[in-house]
């Protein structure tokens, strides 16, 4: 059966409490996972006090200024504080969405929870494994398939046929999307996800490809395909306004329409 | 990129030297192990032996010198998934002197974990089946839409038949056509839908499978004893 | 080093998307239990005597009836979701608002059609 409950080693305890010292007017408690494999057995849910009138105003900044000032030993992922490199993906009171594009205020009140992307291997506190998402990525071969000669300048493409790469390639590779998938979570070692294949979309709908056919080929399993149910969820939490179900349907038309 | 345009070449000189196409049906094949493989490696001119090489190459390192305990740890990583090519050496070299191993760099083995990785997502490649089943399903669907319609409209005016007006109402060709094809779509419907949920949340191929079987046979089964009874009441 | 999993299913946040899905499927499988209910009615009539006037007395009785309410309600949720599955796969309404809406909309028609089934039924 596939595990619908966390395992044994995954089950979360409850951590330490780390109390904001002196007074602040706007507190607010971040409950944060933690697991550190080199002293912990099992995770456990750290509690962090932060005043608000001392810090940006959002997640990440909360994240950074705890490593900052509490406690130096929490691993998260970031790097552009901007939302367009991905990293800092997590979930965030049950959804997921970038540290860095949300806003503390706009959660709602009590505490806030964050712990890293649903059903993956943790690596260390917020981070995730994301690898077997970049084997999968790899696999659908995310690169220019011609079968022309490479031309002298760019390869030429009407202004229509670029438009219908729009919605796709704006795609960070954050995995929001993938990881909010419950089906994902029970087939991911098949099921290629929402953010793999609207990549693949993307290399399908590429006027410049002459490899559609050989695409669709490899995507036409039960598995890697068709474990969508058009549940949603990756739409629902792409950081980036970006429709995965939508690239998958269609994807799912053009297999309907070759038969 | 570089993938590319190997490829590319690759494919002109074969349509240049060999003429014949088993030669280039045999490269293909070849390409298609380079697709599988690359992570690490780029511009591969020597189109042959890549994956062997690599191989040998972790092995050695592995066969240097002393050291046996980290050696076991580096094992335990590497049984985790299919095992079926791959290293982990000394059974196919009986009469080579054994050499005690150094420990496994950790680089080596992410590369073998990742490799691993991009094997287990390729698998045992597409089943070619997935586009056929969802027309099936949307078809159905489409098809029972009506058919519910009716069925569940007819119902409520059977409400309080008696047993002559349920056999009277049986027994006109028209309605048992209706409900004959209902039911046998609405089992055919089912019949995906289920098979599509046990293949979700059940992991064992024999259970699955097992499942799927006993499934399917009972919608046979039902299928036919409706459609004996629809029988027996349209001509007795 | 075996590292843990991720908190999923009981952490996720249900939302409109997600909890429609599982209706859907949790409508399917009672639907596909109540086909073997409507084969054996058929059956049934066709044996007749004894075994369709128990047939009917286990259908009319009340706990058959409310089985047949859920039952109703079961077929009208799925058929609703059903369309608009079928919407989706032809490519419209994928726009996060239009999916919450027509989720919605999926509820009320669930309501409106299995009160009108039964109203005819307890009614008429």
């Amino acid at each position: 059966m596939a595990e619908l409950t966390l395992p044994t080693n995954s089950r979360v305890q409850k951590g330490k409490t780390w109390k904001h010292e002196g007074k602040a007017k706007h507190l607010r408690k971040f409950e944060i996972y933690r697991f550190d494999p080199a002293r912990d057995a099992l995770p456990r849910l750290d509690t962090f006090e932060v005043d608000m009138d001392d810090c940006g105003p959002m997640v990440l900044d909360v994240l950074l200024k705890i490593i900052d000032e509490t406690d130096p030993s929490l691993a998260v992922r970031r790097s552009c504080r901007e939302g367009v490199c991905g990293s800092c993906a997590m979930n965030i009171n049950g959804k997921n969405g970038l540290a860095c594009l949300t806003h503390v205020d706009d959660l709602p009140r009590g505490s806030i929870r964050l712990s890293p992307l649903p059903h993956l291997e943790v690596i260390k506190d917020l981070v995730g494994s994301l690898s077997r998402l970049y084997a999968q990525y790899e696999m659908i071969q995310p690169w220019l398939k011609s079968d022309e000669a490479p031309p002298e300048r760019e390869r030429l493409q009407l202004p229509e046929d670029r438009d219908k790469l729009d919605g796709n390639s704006e795609c960070i590779l954050c995995f929001c999307c993938a990881t909010a998938c419950p089906s994902y979570w029970w087939t991911g070692d098949k099921y290629l996800g929402p953010a793999i294949l609207l990549q693949a979309h993307r290399w399908l709908v590429d006027s410049r490809d002459d490899h559609t056919g050989e695409r669709l080929d490899q995507l036409d399993d039960s598995y890697r395909l068709y474990r969508c149910h058009t549940i949603m969820n990756c739409t629902s939490a792409c950081p980036k306004g970006l429709n995965p179900a939508e690239a998958i349907a269609d994807t799912k038309r053009m297999l309907a329409k070759r038969r | 990129m570089s993938e590319r345009d190997t490829k590319d070449d690759d494919d002109k000189e074969e349509g240049k030297g060999h003429s014949g196409q088993e030669s280039g049906a045999s490269k293909e094949t070849k390409q298609q192990g380079k697709d599988a493989k690359q992570s690490g490696q780029k511009d591969n001119d020597a189109s042959s032996d890549k994956d062997g090489n690599q191989d040998k190459e972790a092995s050695n390192k592995d066969d240097d010198s002393d050291h046996s305990s980290r050696k076991d740890a580096g094992n335990k990583d590497d049984d985790g998934s299919d095992g079926n090519d791959d290293d982990s050496g000394g059974s196919d070299d009986d009469d080579v002197i054994k050499v005690a191993r150094t420990p496994t760099d950790p680089s080596l083995l992410s590369q073998l974990k990742h490799s691993q990785q991009f094997r287990h997502a390729k698998g045992l490649g597409s089943g070619r089946t997935g586009a056929a089943i969802w027309s099936v399903q949307r078809l159905t669907a489409l098809a029972l839409i009506p058919l519910a319609i009716w069925f569940a409209v007819s119902v409520v005016l059977l409400t309080h038949a008696s047993h002559t007006d349920a056999v009277h109402w049986l027994a006109s060709p028209v309605r048992a056509v209706l409900l004959a094809l209902f039911i046998v779509i609405a089992l055919r419907h089912a019949v995906i839908g289920l098979t599509i949920i046990l293949e979700d949340y059940v992991r064992g191929y024999a259970l699955r499978t097992a499942c799927v079987l006993v499934l399917k046979g009972a919608a046979l089964v039902i299928a036919a004893a409706v459609i004996a009874a629809l029988i027996h009441l349209t001509f007795a | 080093m075996s590292r843990p999993i991720s908190p999923h299913l009981t952490w996720y946040k249900p939302q409109i998307t997600s909890v429609l899905s599982i209706m859907h499927r949790f409508t399917g499988i009672a639907l596909a239990a109540g086909a073997l209910a409507l084969a054996w009615w058929v059956v049934a009539v066709a044996i007749g005597g004894e075994v369709f006037t128990g047939t009917t007395a286990v259908y009319t009785s009340v706990i058959g009836q409310i089985v047949l309410a859920l039952w109703t309600l079961a077929l009208a949720f799925h058929m609703s979701n059903g369309i608009r599955h079928l919407c989706w796969d032809a490519g419209w309404g994928f726009q996060m608002r239009q999916v919450r809406s027509s989720g919605w909309l999926t509820l009320a028609m669930t309501v409106i059609l299995t009160a009108l089934v039964w109203v005819f039924v307890l009614l008429v």
